[in-house]
């Protein structure tokens, strides 16, 4: 039952990641891209690391995704 | 098919994937993207070799744990992570701070777009 | 044409990059010879295996449950990362100070409004960031016998901050956050300095720690992991900040 979440998780991961690349709106990869720190969180639960699992899911899915959005809006408005 | 074998799956497919960016794209944020991809995965792979089947947590939570210490992953890869994270973000900021720089002097997010009107200026 | 010949190019980085990622994964788990990551992953051929019993120094220190150790956290990871290897940690402070105060020369100055924020978040921001500083709290000071820790603790903090600066309420000033960080940081290398000149030796755990699983436990621990919370939290903090701040800028161009 584990495996198969795990194997799940990382279908995900994986699928999300290749739509983050392919994708061509800016904003839209900007926040899949969170999706795939989240499932990476998760992922590290699975592998027995509760530290880095709370830190990725605040700092990778949380604070890069705002730094990332406010650098979008300083690029995009003069348009 | 065990646990640390998927997990070694999809983290090298996950840093091939953000090379596979790295490489072909043209905007600076997706490239930057891309980098944050890499290092999602070689995070994941440096855990994945720390860990072993059936391991437990490195978090002494009774007086029975003390005695299977054996059965716990190995919390040095984690404790790396742990940094490595943190540093990402920094070298982040730094990375978009330097996009905002030259979207205001060139205009545009493109990589290859501005060459032929960089040699006309200059000349 | 152009188009053509881009579509072959991505098809051959595929390609290449498949063969690249097979050839180390087979490499990671081959039984011949190679780099041998998971075949004999057994704890005690590792260095871990000294983490783990932590008696790294101390041949004599006695590890048990209740007991007194060398260091007497009972997060291993915490052991390792603000005692074993502390010193790494306090570099790694220092990289981050320094790629936030790279990022605040580099970004063009410019005056920006905040949009007005709705109703709802205005009025329900005090609470949100009361509830937020108290997760943030919880996690540096309990961060060495339960998962979370310093970093952690101080990227949930500035987020409580992030949510502030969203919502247009005055909550700490710039100048503020810098005078917390520097406060932080000087006190880490004093309280190291301090070690030296007790024990000998630049950044030993020099308080008598407690019984490992209690609150008060693991000596200088949790007081480090406060001050390099409170750091991290004003550093992040700054980012933000910097995004908005408006000013003459003197370019050379």
């Amino acid at each position: 039952m584990m495996l198969l979440l795990a194997t799940f998780l990382s279908f995900v991961m994986i699928a999300t990641a290749i739509w983050v690349i392919l994708t061509p709106s800016l904003l839209k990869a900007i926040i899949i891209f969170a999706i795939v720190s989240l499932v990476a969180s998760v992922s590290f639960i699975f592998m027995q690391a509760p530290d880095v699992a709370i830190t990725e899911a605040s700092i990778g899915a949380g604070i890069t995704t705002a730094i990332f959005i406010l650098s979008y809006k300083r690029v995009s408005e003069k348009n | 098919m065990t646990m640390s074998n998927i997990f070694l799956i999809s983290s090298t497919s996950l840093i091939f994937i953000g090379l596979f960016g790295v490489l072909t794209r043209k905007n600076i944020v997706k490239i930057l993207l891309s980098l944050n991809i890499i290092e999602t995965g070689i995070n994941l792979l440096l855990v994945a070799f720390g860990y072993k089947e059936g391991g437990k947590v490195p978090i002494l939570t009774s007086s029975d744990s003390i005695n299977h210490l054996g059965n716990m992953v190995d919390p040095v890869p984690q404790a790396l992570v742990l940094t490595s994270i943190v540093i990402g973000l920094g070298t982040t900021a730094f990375a978009l701070g330097l996009t905002i720089r030259y979207y205001k002097t060139h205009g545009t997010l493109n990589i290859e777009a501005n060459d032929e009107e960089e040699v006309t200026a200059h000349e | 044409m152009k188009n053509d010949k881009s579509l072959l190019l991505n098809i051959l980085a595929i390609a290449f990059l498949a063969v690249l990622a097979y050839f180390i994964y087979s490499v990671a788990t081959s039984n011949d010879i190679g780099i041998k990551v998971t075949d004999n992953n057994v704890v005690e051929n590792r260095v871990a295996y000294r983490y783990l019993n932590k008696n790294v120094l101390d041949e004599n220190s006695k590890y048990e449950w209740g007991g007194k150790a060398e260091d007497s956290a009972a997060n291993v990871v915490t052991s390792i990362v603000a005692d074993y290897r502390l010193f790494d940690t306090s570099l790694e402070v220092i990289v981050l100070f320094i790629t936030v105060m790279g990022f605040g020369l580099v970004i063009p100055k410019e005056n920006i409004k905040i949009k007005e924020s709705t109703e709802l978040l205005y009025h329900w921001t005090p609470l949100l960031m009361t509830y937020m500083l108290l997760v943030g709290g919880y996690m540096f000071i309990n961060g060495h016998i339960s998962p979370g820790g310093g970093f952690p603790a101080g990227a949930i903090m500035s987020t409580a901050i992030l949510v502030g600066v969203l919502a247009g309420k005055q909550t700490v000033s710039h100048t503020t956050l810098k005078k917390i960080e520097a406060i932080a940081g000087t006190l880490i290398f004093s309280i190291a300095t301090l070690g030296f000149f007790l024990k000998g030796s630049f950044f030993i755990n020099f308080l008598e720690g407690g019984n490992v699983g209690d609150l008060f436990s693991a000596g200088l621990i949790p007081i480090l992991y406060t001050l390099v919370a409170f750091k991290v939290a004003a550093e992040l903090s700054g980012i933000y900040f910097e995004f908005y701040e408006g000013g003459e800028e003197h370019d050379n161009v």
